[in-house]
């Protein structure tokens, strides 16, 4: 049985690490130091259950595949999301208002969407990633493949067994 | 689906550059798509179309027939005894029955055909559409019931037979419709015809 204070500091302990009121330093491939509380950093799978393995919370975490612009934009989204737990209606519409602005935003610059989603999956931020991830669905869809080729700049390597099946598929049709 | 043959060069600008999407974040995306862009999607690049089959994203249904073929095609004009329909590669052709005799009898200047409605990223069921035209030759206007000629084109409620692959049954079924008529049935070329009651 432990002491009376022990408890109290492990309750405490425990209290915080409930509130996630702790503070954890994201960094950036190129070096920079994002603090962030735990309950935003949590957001991220892959961090949470570094967190919860018992790692290296004080050293922090390198993050060697998210550059700072990134970085500090999907900080921007697990902060909304990791330090607000939505109760109310109001609430809610307010968090579905912003994860609306954010994705408008990004979706006018391609290139950065690409970036966080890729840092959305490599952190596995699930809300995130289907965030992202359906907004460039968006893009693909009632496009022709010549014209999906063009938006994401990808060469035509079809096969010429690949060729046959789709003249196939398409005398057919 | 159309293909190209060569893609054009991609235009310039700060959004061309090469998107290179590791594939798990690839089927992510691919996996929100409705069938209709996967077919789409699977035609853009290797990469895309192992995606998607390696992942069986598009139903295997029709993936396995390989967006089935239709086509329609009746037997010749005047006899209305029987169609065929082109279905797939598994099951070419299905006879349809024939066009119960209950049904609107084709008046003289008329013909008819059948058409397919199909969606195989909806359902690999279709249905078939009997529709009667006026055959618009000088002699038939010239020779037409004048109040068949003067009615309007297409009438409000347009019945017509519709053959469903679901119930293997012929019905008819009324349409409504949206709008002014296009016409009269003389001058309302191509004179799509309801049955006349």
């Amino acid at each position: 049985m432990a002491s009376g204070s022990g408890a109290a500091a492990a309750a405490a302990d425990a209290e915080e690490k409930e509130s996630g009121s702790r503070m954890i330093t994201l960094t950036s491939n190129e070096g920079k130091a994002f603090v962030v509380t735990e309950a935003s950093a949590r957001q991220s799978a892959t961090i949470r259950s570094m967190v919860d393995d018992g790692g290296c919370v004080d050293k922090g975490f390198p993050l060697p595949n998210v550059d700072s612009k990134t970085l500090a934009r999907v900080i921007q989204y697990s902060d909304e999301h990791g330090n607000k737990e939505p109760h109310t209606v109001d609430e809610r519409a307010a968090l579905a208002k912003f994860d609306r602005d954010f994705i408008a935003e990004l979706d006018a610059d391609k290139a950065f969407l690409y970036d966080v989603t890729m840092a959305a999956n490599y952190l596995h931020i699930q809300g995130l990633l289907a965030l992202t991830t359906q907004c460039v669905a968006d893009t693909i869809k009632g496009k022709t493949p010549e014209e999906i080729r063009t938006a994401f700049g990808i060469e035509y390597d079809l096969t010429a067994q690949d060729e046959k099946e789709i003249k196939e598929e398409d005398t057919h049709a | 689906m159309e293909i190209m043959e060569e893609p054009p060069p991609a235009a310039g600008g700060d959004d061309d550059r090469e998107v290179e999407l590791p594939e798990d974040v690839l089927a992510e995306i691919l996996r929100r798509l409705p069938p209709r862009s996967l077919a789409a999607s699977r035609c853009v690049c290797t990469d895309w179309r192992s995606a998607i089959d390696s992942r069986r994203l598009l139903r295997p249904a029709s993936s396995r027939c390989r967006s089935p073929a239709f086509s329609s095609t009746s037997t010749p004009s005047g006899s209305r005894s029987s169609s065929l329909a082109h279905l797939s590669h598994r099951q070419p052709w299905a006879r349809l029955p024939p066009l119960p005799r209950t049904f609107a009898k084709l008046e003289y200047g008329f013909f008819d055909k059948e058409f397919i409605v199909f969606d195989t990223t909806v359902s690999l069921h279709y249905e078939v559409f009997n529709i009667q035209f006026v055959d618009v030759g000088w002699y038939n206007v010239k020779t037409m019931d004048p109040i068949l000629k003067k009615s309007e084109w297409p009438p409000s409620p347009l019945v017509l037979c519709v053959f469903s692959s679901a119930t293997g049954r012929w019905e008819e079924r009324s349409f409504s419709r949206e709008g002014d008529a296009a016409g009269t049935v003389a001058y309302g070329y191509p004179c799509l015809m309801g049955p006349i009651k």
